[in-house]
């Protein structure tokens, strides 16, 4: 047989010269000197030639084998060069992943539970719809109480109970408290309990839905001290490190004592004045409210069937959306149950 | 609620050299929070929130005593000067005047027929607190009635006693229909819930505790006054207050409940102003009729369990201190307090609760230092875990997937229901609900989403949003099954949802389900399904039917899907389940038929036919043909072309010969 070597030659360094990108060029290094690329076949090929001619033949796929793989280093060096000397416009836009959003309450909600959970706080969740007697009258909340009335709480048209009264919307989620304690039927306890609330109120401040995060922690020989670190935990792991905490006098049925919670506020840093000297315009001097908290009245353990001669506890309702509110300066709660897409699609 | 007062006006009854500032820090630490001060002039305005429990504070001697009380704790002297109040002289001639409450609809009431009255304007120094305070200064003596307000604390009525021919105050409840006029020339029609003033003859003279009636508020040429305090029953002046929507700072008080015993001080405060500002002089003896008379509350508490629950040990010392500068009486018997309370303290104060709370504030909620809660283990339910878990993972896969979360109101309105062909009788509604928008419990999220992708129209072509909330399905003689639902509404097609719905089972890992035809109301009747895990229907997806494309005006065809959250989670995996891959060669083949019959038969067929094929995928449809990508393997040993050609006709064959 005869092997026309010029013709494969040509062929080959044709390829190669062709090439117009690195791995093409190494791809086609494999097809030519591989383990079972052209050079080894043709030599392979050589048993099959007349002897006389084997010689020289051989000789001719040696130099054949040194032009390519000479060429194929100079082609490499030059590809290699184009790549690293390619430049590009890096203002241009990139291709557009797209992506959806998540509802700013769903964030929230997510970093409020992690934080509590480092102190061993289980969230929990707990109707919305609830009897009268949960809301209020085991939350010490006695009969004649504004915040019962037709202004403050929303009635649903759901049969009354004969010993819990009637059916309502939850206006916070303290009923969560009461139904902890009888899951639990005896302390410890360490709850976060995160709902939907309702109350009749709709204005630029107001949505008639709300949601709350609920704090329980009844144990032998709580106190205030207790309630005082697990918040001052609370607002530097939320509102950053430097965040200082403090308690005022407050009034709640529920608890007694009763504070309100304030918070150095983000704005200003609790100087109550802006870097120019102006007054600044979060807050109230300084600090921000974050919401109600007390010791547990005596009245609401006995309504969960707790000791409260043994056991004492503390407990807080913050509003998630104020939370938002102050840590991000989302405001205008109106647009969070909206479902604008120009408000939701920037979260 | 708020009330703002004048520095100057404070000092009244407090000696102090406190700044303004020093007051607003120090006060709103351990009492009423004063939530701004301003200067004007050379005087300073205090804006203080009161809390419903503590009517006391809503007056200028109320503050200065909590003032003083505190300022001394801060090392601040400060000394709370009492008001001093005397009795009006009593005349030698008395007007004639009779008061008449016999259902006992208050719980005291106080008056004195005043003569010889001048009426102008009253002097700067009222004209120019009750200004700071808001209310607006009209005459000397309707004046000197808001000025006892906010001094003593306890709201005050005057009447022309010559528009009252009868000389009679009759306190009797409306009748349903009855209309009054108060002085702002409003009328209402009453309620036979609200308490009225009737001057014997039928026509009504006042509502007491909120506002006077035209008929008999003072005018210029008033001569003679009824100077009058009642102390309501603070439920019925809610209600009258709300429902008639008069919201006057006296109603704010009034429904308070404010000890009746303050009603005294404050009709001598006034008495005396009368007489000193429009030169008044006693007509009548003073009238008191004060049927109850509430006896002293009194309260032991052991000082361990004030310093247990405070967390502190504080001096008994210390404790009696603070409580005899809030005008507590107390005495000490061994390691006990024996406390008696003071009367304007007396609804507020019930138990050893309340005294804790009275030491603790005025030592200092900043005195007390902070701990963590002891660390103990709780076990949330594992069911309860699971769901947070998994729901977060959830919402986090249809973000990724371009879906955007929304929120709505769990309620929504009678039109949207109808609109969606949902029947009213179905759902819980709200009996005062605040806007017909939001009167009826969701029993589905899907009119909500709806209603949002109809709103988002103009701003979004490919709106893709989804929802996981409660819906609440009435459950006679009970609390409504409060289910969590997962929502989803798009456009694009059915099999683009399914495709969705299959990747969210995927995402759960969640490996035998079965799509099956369903009958869901919302849905086209020929384009939905239900999904079905362990034979129980997990939820339903469908293109949107057309009478509710007509009755939303929606201007798209819109997909949507309900699952019933709870339950599908309770099926979800951590991890797939494992299986050992397929070491040997597999066969990759493509095979186009037409599509004669429904895909999962020709799936099942092809199955049965060739017992090799282990995967079946759909590659493209054209037309009425298919075309479907098998794999055929061996689990012993390579498998080779020629045998899974040989199943590949099989297959082709099969299909061919049979029709659903």
């Amino acid at each position: 047989m005869e092997i026309d070597i010029e013709q494969e030659k040509k062929h080959a360094l044709d390829h190669i010269k062709s090439s117009t990108s690195l791995p093409v060029l190494i791809q086609i290094e494999t097809e030519l000197l591989g383990r079972n690329g052209k050079i080894n076949l043709l030599l392979k090929q050589l048993m099959k030639i007349k002897p006389e001619k084997r010689k020289l033949a051989g000789m001719s796929i040696n130099v054949m084998k040194q032009e390519i793989a000479s060429l194929i280093a100079k082609k490499k060096k030059e590809l290699t060069q184009t790549i690293d000397s390619e430049k590009i416009d890096t203002t241009m836009p990139g291709i557009t992943i797209p992506s959806g959003t998540l509802h700013p309450v769903t964030i929230a909600i997510t970093e409020i539970s992690t934080i509590f959970s480092k102190l061993g706080f289980i969230r929990m969740s707990y109707p919305e719809v609830e009897w009268e007697y949960l809301a209020f009258d085991a939350l010490n909340m006695p009969k004649t109480h504004p915040a019962r009335d037709d202004f403050e709480t929303t009635f649903v048209s759901g049969d009354s109970h004969p010993k819990y009264g009637k059916m309502i919307l939850t206006p916070h989620t303290s009923s969560g408290q009461i139904r902890e304690m009888w899951r639990l039927k005896k302390p410890p306890i360490r709850m976060i309990n995160i709902g939907k609330c309702y109350r009749p109120n709709w204005d630029a401040t107001h949505t008639p839905m709300f949601h709350q995060f609920e704090g329980l922690c009844v144990d032998e020989n709580i106190n205030i001290t207790h309630l005082k670190g697990a918040l001052d935990f609370f607002g530097k792991e939320y509102f950053g490190e430097a965040t200082q905490t403090r308690l005022r006098p407050h009034h709640f049925q529920f608890t007694e004592p009763s504070f309100e919670v304030d918070i150095s506020c983000t704005m200003c840093r609790g100087s109550g004045k802006l870097e120019d000297n102006s007054k600044c315009k979060v807050c109230k001097s300084g600090w921000l409210e974050l919401g109600g908290t007390g010791i547990v009245h005596p009245n609401v353990l006995k309504a969960g069937n707790i000791d409260s001669e043994k056991y004492s506890g503390w407990a807080f309702g913050f509003g998630i959306e104020r939370v938002i509110m102050m840590k991000y300066g989302v405001d205008d709660i109106r647009n969070y149950y909206s479902g604008d897409m120009r408000f939701l699609n920037q979260f | 609620m708020n009330i703002k007062i004048l520095h100057s006006w404070l000092l009244e009854f407090l000696d102090t050299q406190a700044t303004p500032e020093q007051i607003q820090r120090y006060v709103s630490l351990c009492g009423p929070s004063i939530e701004n001060v301003e200067k004007i002039k050379d005087d300073w305005i205090y804006e203080i929130e009161i809390t419903s429990n503590r009517i006391d504070t809503v007056s200028v001697v109320g503050i200065a005593r909590e003032t003083g009380t505190i300022l001394n704790r801060f090392n601040i002297p400060a000394v709370f000067k009492k008001p001093s109040v005397v009795s009006p002289p009593i005349p030698k001639h008395s007007l004639p005047f009779v008061i008449q409450d016999d259902k006992k609809l208050t719980k005291r009431l106080m008056a004195i027929v005043m003569d010889n009255v001048s009426v102008g304007p009253s002097p700067d120094f009222i004209q120019k607190r009750l200004n700071a305070a808001g209310i607006r200064s009209i005459s000397n003596l309707v004046d000197i009635t808001n000025y006892v307000m906010l001094t003593i604390g306890h709201p005050s009525h005057v009447f022309d006693y010559d528009r009252i021919k009868t000389n009679t105050f009759i306190l009797r409840n409306a009748k349903k229909g009855e209309k009054l006029t108060t002085l702002d020339e409003k009328t209402y029609e009453l309620m036979d819930t609200d308490i009225i003033i009737d001057d014997g003859t039928g026509r009504i003279i006042d509502l007491p505790g909120i506002m006077g009636t035209a008929n008999s508020v003072v005018t210029d040429s008033t001569k003679r006054i009824v100077f009058f305090i009642e102390s309501n029953n603070p439920q019925a002046i809610r209600r009258s207050s709300m429902k008639h929507g008069i919201r006057t700072m006296a109603a704010s008080i009034n429904e308070k409940n404010p000890h009746p015993e303050l009603v005294k001080e404050a009709l001598f405060y006034g008495a005396a102003l009368f007489q000193k500002y429009a030169n008044a002089t006693a007509a009548s003896p003073i009238l008191d009729i004060y049927p109850q008379i509430l006896s002293p509350k009194k309260i032991v508490v052991d000082i361990s369990f004030i310093n247990k629950k405070i967390g502190v040990a504080l001096e008994k010392k210390q404790m009696i201190s603070i409580l005899s500068d809030l005008e507590f009486a107390v005495s000490q018997n061994k390691d006990q307090l024996d406390i008696t309370v003071p009367s304007f303290r007396y609804f507020d104060i019930g138990d050893k609760e309340d005294i804790v709370e009275e030491i603790a504030r005025i030592y200092g909620y900043h005195n007390i230092p902070g701990q963590l809660p002891p660390l103990t283990y709780i076990k949330q339910p594992s069911d309860v875990e699971s769901f947070f878990y998994h729901q977060n993972i959830v919402k986090t896969f249809f973000k990724h997937l371009k879906y955007h979360e929304v929120m709505n109101y769990s309620a929504y309105s009678k039109s949207l229901l109808d609109s969606c062909g949902l029947k009213e009788n179905d759902h819980i509604f709200i009996t005062n609900t605040i806007s017909e928008d939001i009167k009826y419990l969701r029993i589905s999220l899907i009119p909500s989403l709806l209603k949002n992708m109809k709103e988002n129209g103009g701003f979004s072509i490919d709106l893709k949003l989804f929802e996981v909330a409660k819906t609440y399905i009435p459950f006679k003689g009970n609390l409504p099954d409060e289910q969590f639902k997962l929502a989803l509404a798009t456009k694009g097609s059915f099999l683009y949802l399914k495709g969705v719905i299959e990747a969210l089972l995927k995402e759960l890992h969640i490996e035998k389900y079965l799509f099956t035809p369903s009958s869901y109301s919302l849905f086209a009747k020929g384009v939905q399904g239900g999904l079905i895990i362990d034979n129980v229907e997990m939820g339903v997806f469908g293109k949107i039917k057309g009478s509710i494309v007509e009755n939303m005006f929606l201007d798209e065809e819109i997909f949507a899907a309900e699952l019933d959250f709870g339950r599908l989670i309770k099926n979800a995996q951590l991890m797939p389940s494992y299986k050992p891959y397929n070491p040997y060669a597999a066969i990759h083949l493509d095979l186009t038929i037409p599509l004669n019959q429904p895909y999962a038969t020709i799936v099942e067929r092809a199955k049965k036919a060739a017992p090799h094929l282990v995967h079946v995928t759909l590659k493209d449809t054209y037309k009425d043909n298919i075309t479907l990508h098998m794999v055929f393997a061996s689990a012993k040993r390579n498998y080779t072309e020629k045998e899974a050609l040989e199943e590949l006709e099989r297959i082709k064959n099969q299909i061919l010969n049979t029709k659903s």
